[in-house]
């Protein structure tokens, strides 16, 4: 890397424009769609500056409108409940990224490993399925089993003389029930990456490996991993950047908008979703978005920057 | 760092310059036959697009060009989509004419104070007057804000009624004089009765959506004025005796297990057996309630209906700010609200493909002699093609002149006049709470409602331990601030009037 | 001759397991096929329960609730579908022209950014990759983004509108230049560029045969995004000219669960409303035929990453 750096000596604008002509094309198509699709939309954002009114179209209600700072960001901490709901954003979120990659390795290791590769293709299928079903279907189905009255665990229960269990009521469970389903309905989606990279990986290095006697499991602490490992580190990083960002069917479909159990499951978006229902206040959502962005952007920063210190090569830029 | 924004700068330029261009669309120069020319109208509405929605629209057409030179675009929105889809058309000053607009979607409040829709006032008088007249006045009184008429009332029911619906069976088997039960309080020797001889049975069967009796205008929840207040004190009702006895009550019934235990999760399971249950009513809504549930109910209300801001605008029409032809969209729903042809298209469909006319029975066109907006026919619908059009009726405005179905009761809409009449205007009603200087602290206070309100509402929580739980958290929110700046806006008002 | 030796000792290792090179012992095969089988029947489960929804007779539904062996089975769901027939075949076209030509042409644009990203030598690697970065996060939220698609770009009512703006993203790339930068040693790049290979030949000929996997993961990833995609379906479409398949689905929820949670602010007028939609087993019925076709396409992706896994690819 600083190799390449150096072999490039400081060189015209124009110049590195020339010897890089064909990548540059290769770019451009990319390049064009990100400003036409990422780029000018991103005016949008002063609204969180704004107390938007309208008067005429967008653009002159956008000028038009009265400056208020970070106002409209408020909201976001007026609540008693801030903390908390700070608290169960980041916590939840941090046992995703964690599990998000420890479960999808386990799983794409152990189809990989497989003798039987039809079955692998069979398993590997199925995981996918839940990615399909919809929050709002899959709330339905839980419900099916939690249902206080007439739901299969409570008969279970029944069956054995234990009193029926008032699921959406009892605040202990959820956070288990949240990071179940979370990781249930992800684990087939999350897999594939790996089972790519895994496949990816150049055959003689096991070939190497065997031919010094390596066992499997060595194999894979020292080929698979190792090889695994820029994969694993860019997702973290993307990962890390979706801290303050929540699922907002899993933590507002999946329990039913169940008042009890908010302690639990209140995250940001549930939170600025209620707040915003009361008051149609675009600035406030701009304002929410952008705060959640900024963290988000700070934190990619950070670990990015602890990332490319251990090892540049696996840094995101 | 001058680069990027001159960057910037060019780019927000280039964005300005190519919508300024597409702003001035449309179509010109058709012209109908008395040479009017034609103008287009898009009209967004709440609901599912209908299959025949196309037909039925040229149909419509055809009768308006020729009328008062409009054509209709009407765009159905589905009701999940619509808030966060007029959101983005009203905001980005897309192109729109009509919309639906009221206080549960599309909120009405909102959108004015934000500019987004057309003063009226002047078009009432002269290309809206006919349907000016024709509306209870009560109904534009609710329609202004600041004095001014942002939108076109639809008559609906005009007040909230909150009733208890009873299943019939269980009423006339142990004879209950259901007429005489009101408040919460009445019902308790029943529920007691019920819950002792029919184990089957839930007596009060509540839902999460079940808010407890509440004699109070949220004018935002949770603070407001209570009914009958003529000094107009605003409060916070979890803090009003009234609420707090009747979380009291609920509480008890609860215990007793008069309630269904998952009523604060609960959404309605129509298979459960229930004596009696809350509902909003409006004139012969027995028949709809028991339409749904598959079995007769009747009704009494637990209070007289009170007309509210937010009641009174159950449903509105408005006005783009920046329409291009708002005489032409005023004159179209003028005549909307007096054709009844026009009016029964849009409402039913094309008459021999949708629904055809029947003759009402004698003694029911006697019985309803002399009262307003009674028609000498029915609708049957078509059972084959009526789900390719349905629409509700209350979505588009003049529904007094829609006929009724064949089911229907011929007096309904002179029943909903006469409600109306009836109806009280709560003490509050008029005053918009502008929210502005609050807004930060309103944003809080959902949360906290949605947390504590349904479980406190069904008794599911002892009111003695999160009733204080819930006020700490208000607080802490800001709740007196609210209450502080509502009363220095209402004392304001009331000034004024 | 170090090859031939190598070549040799690997023979060896070979018969000794029986020609059955490297693989796990027979007990952790089962034990890893019992936790595998676990985790698939949990996955599998609810889609059944949702086909057998979706058979169930709607009066048993709203009498018992969700059941796995219902009291009355019924093929009404299906039938009110066919006979919805028109507007369902359309979506279904709409759906599968969106992600086909959006599949394709994301793969096209992903690739070559992410190629181009992926090249050690390019000196305004630095600029490209921030410039994804930054909307990684970042975005100028609803409003903006339908201001740019109906006003600047005149997509509204196209087609277009479906395909484009989900055509790229920052994760895709970033993911797709890491395969690129693993999968495809730097010695092979550089001896083909020294044979005078152009980069468009070096990507098209070489990397792309040479990265399939990742390849693969990009248009998994790209087709399943198209198909469950309906939020451009609702900002974009007032004509209901284009309307994909996902977007009927969710009307419908959304629809049901709006009215279901506004019930009290809508009183009567709610329940009218709420009785001219679609029933549940319907909604069920549709969640089974959306998905169906993707579950068939679903193998011709998977057999770049199951496939080729390790064993079986010691090139024969």
């Amino acid at each position: 890397m600083k190799q390449s750096k150096n072999k490039v000596p400081k060189q015209g604008f124009w110049n590195r424009v020339k010897n890089n002509k064909e990548l540059l094309i290769l770019s451009m198509p990319g390049a064009v769609w990100f400003i036409l699709f990422a780029y000018l939309p991103l005016f949008g954002v002063l609204v969180a500056f704004k107390k938007y009114r309208l008067s005429g179209g967008f653009f002159q209600s956008l000028i038009e409108s009265e400056f208020v700072g970070f106002d409209n960001f408020k909201f976001l901490f007026s609540s008693g409940d801030a903390w908390i709901i700070l608290r169960n954003t980041v916590l939840y979120n941090f046992t995703f990224i964690i599990l998000g990659v420890v479960l999808p390795v386990i799983v794409a290791l152990l189809l990989n490993e497989l003798r039987n590769k039809g079955m692998a293709k069979i398993y590997q299928s199925s995981m996918f399925l839940p990615y399909f079903l919809s929050w709002v279907v899959v709330s339905y189905c839980l419900f099916a089993f939690l249902n206080p009255e007439k739901g299969y665990f409570n008969n279970i229960l029944q069956q054995f003389g234990h009193d029926g269990i008032s699921w959406y009521t009892e605040k202990g469970y959820w956070p288990f029930i949240i990071i179940f389903m979370s990781q249930w309905k992800g684990i087939g989606y999350n897999t594939v990456v790996y089972l790519a990279s895994i496949c990816g990986i150049d055959k003689t290095y096991y070939e190497a490996a065997v031919l010094d006697g390596a066992s499997k499991w060595q194999q894979i602490k020292y080929v698979t991993l190792p090889l695994l490992k820029p994969v694993i580190t860019i997702l973290l990083i993307m990962a890390v950047g979706g801290i303050f960002k929540a699922d907002f069917g899993l933590f507002f479909q999946l329990p039913k908008d169940s008042g009890p159990l908010y302690p639990v499951t209140n995250v940001l978006d549930t939170y600025i979703f209620r707040a915003l229902k009361a008051n149609g206040e675009i600035g406030m959502s701009s304002a929410a978005a952008l705060f959640q962005s900024t963290v988000g952007f700070v934190l990619i920063m950070i670990a990015n920057k602890i990332v490319s210190k251990i090892d540049n090569e696996n840094a995101l830029f | 760092m001058m680069k990027l924004k001159k960057i910037a700068a060019l780019g927000l330029a280039l964005v300005m310059a190519a919508t300024s261009l597409t702003a001035c669309g449309g179509k010109k120069g058709e012209t109908n036959e008395n040479g009017e020319e034609i103008v287009e109208l898009t009209w967004y509405q709440v609901g599912d697009t209908q299959k025949d929605a196309q037909k039925v629209i040229e149909k419509v057409n055809e009768y308006t060009t020729e009328k008062i030179g409009v054509k209709l675009n009407i765009i159905n929105v589905g009701w999940g989509d619509y808030n966060q889809k007029m959101q983005v058309v009203i905001n980005t000053g897309d192109k729109w004419d009509m919309c639906f607009t009221c206080s549960w979607a599309n909120d009405y409040l909102q959108n004015a104070n934000k500019g987004a829709f057309l003063e009226l006032d002047e078009y009432l008088e002269k290309e809206g007057k006919e349907m000016h007249d024709l509306v209870d006045p009560r109904f534009w009184e609710a329609a202004k804000i600041g004095g001014v008429t942002y939108g076109v009332p639809h008559e609906k029911e005009i007040g909230s009624c909150p009733m208890w619906v009873f299943t019939k069976e269980y009423v006339d088997k142990y004879n209950i004089p259901y007429q005489d039960i009101h408040t919460l309080e009445d019902l308790e020797p029943w529920l007691k009765l019920i819950h002792e001889k029919e184990p089957d049975v839930v007596p009060l069967y509540l839902t999460k959506d079940y808010t407890a009796p509440t004699y109070m205008d949220k004018i935002q929840d949770p603070v407001g004025i209570e009914y009958g207040d003529d000094t107009l004190t605003v409060k916070n009702v979890f803090e009003t005796e009234r609420m707090k006895s009747t979380l009291k009550t609920m509480r008890k019934y609860y215990t007793e297990g008069y309630v269904n235990k998952d009523a604060a999760t609960a959404s309605d399971d129509k298979s459960i057996k229930r004596f009696v249950t809350k509902g909003d009513g409006q004139p012969y809504a027995e028949l709809i309630w028991g339409k749904d549930l598959g079995y007769e109910v009747v009704a009494t209300e637990i209070m007289d209906t009170q007309i509210t801001n937010a009641s009174a605008r159950g449903a509105l029409t408005a006005i783009n700010k920046n329409c291009e032809h708002p005489e032409k969209a005023v004159e179209f729903l003028n005549l909307m609200y007096t054709d009844e042809y026009l009016r029964n298209l849009l409402n039913y469909g094309i008459e021999g493909e949708h629904y055809e006319f029947v003759e009402p029975a004698k003694e029911e066109i006697q019985a309803a002699e002399g009262k307003e907006y009674v028609y000498d026919k029915k609708v049957r619908l078509n059972e084959e093609t009526k789900k390719d059009y349905s629409v509700p009726y209350w979505v588009q405005g003049g529904m007094f002149n829609t006929y009724v179905l064949e089911n229907e009761p011929l007096d309904k809409w002179a029943a909903f006049k006469e409600f109306n009449d009836a109806s009280k205007e709560a003490p509050s009603f008029g005053f918009d709470f502008d929210l502005e200087p609050v807004s930060t602290q309103v944003a809080g206070f959902r949360n906290i409602l949605d947390e504590f309100g349904k479980s406190l509402y069904t008794g599911s929580v002892d009111p003695d331990e999160y009733l204080p739980q819930l006020q700490k958290k208000l607080e802490a929110t800001g709740i007196q601030d609210v209450i502080d700046e509502m009363q220095s806006q209402i004392d304001e008002w009331k000034a004024q009037k | 001759m170090f090859e031939k030796h190598r070549q040799k000792a690997l023979e060896a290792k070979m018969e000794q397991n029986q020609s059955k090179f490297n693989q796990i012992k027979k007990p952790t095969n089962v034990l890893f096929n019992i936790i595998l089988s676990i985790l698939s029947l949990l996955s599998v489960i609810p889609f059944i329960f949702v086909i057998i929804i979706s058979f169930t007779d709607e009066n048993t539904l709203a009498m018992n609730g969700y059941r796995f062996i219902p009291e009355k089975f019924s093929l009404y769901a299906y039938q009110y579908i066919v006979s919805a027939g028109e507007n369902i075949i359309r979506s279904y076209g709409v759906t599968i022209l969106v992600t086909v030509l959006g599949t394709l042409l994301g793969l096209l644009l992903t690739g070559t950014y992410a190629y181009a990203l992926s090249r050690k030598t390019y000196a305004f690697k630095k600029f490209f990759t921030t410039m994804i970065t930054i909307p990684m996060l970042f975005s100028g939220g609803m409003i903006a983004n339908y201001l740019i698609v109906t006003k600047v770009l005149m997509l509204k009512d196209t087609i277009w509108a479906l395909i484009l703006p989900l055509c790229l993203n920052s994760f895709n790339i970033i993911v797709l230049r890491t395969f690129f930068k693993t999968s495809i040693p730097d010695a092979v790049v550089e001896s083909a560029k020294i044979d005078g290979a152009s980069e468009w030949r070096l990507f098209f000929q070489i990397v792309i045969p040479m990265a399939l996997p990742g390849l693969a993961t990009i248009g998994l990833f790209l087709t399943l995004g198209y198909w469950n995609d309906w939020f451009n379906a609702m900002m974009y479409m007032d004509s209901k000219k284009w309307v994909p398949l996902q977007y009927l689905l969710i009307q419908i929820e959304s629809s049901m669960d709006w009215l279901a949670s506004n019930k009290s602010m809508m009183g009567v007028d709610g329940i009218q409303a709420a009785a001219n939609l679609p029933k549940e087993t319907i909604k069920m019925a549709i969640v089974v035929i959306s998905t169906l076709p993707i579950i068939f396409a679903y193998p011709f992706f998977q057999r770049y990453f199951v496939n080729g896994l390790t064993v079986g690819a010691v090139k024969e």
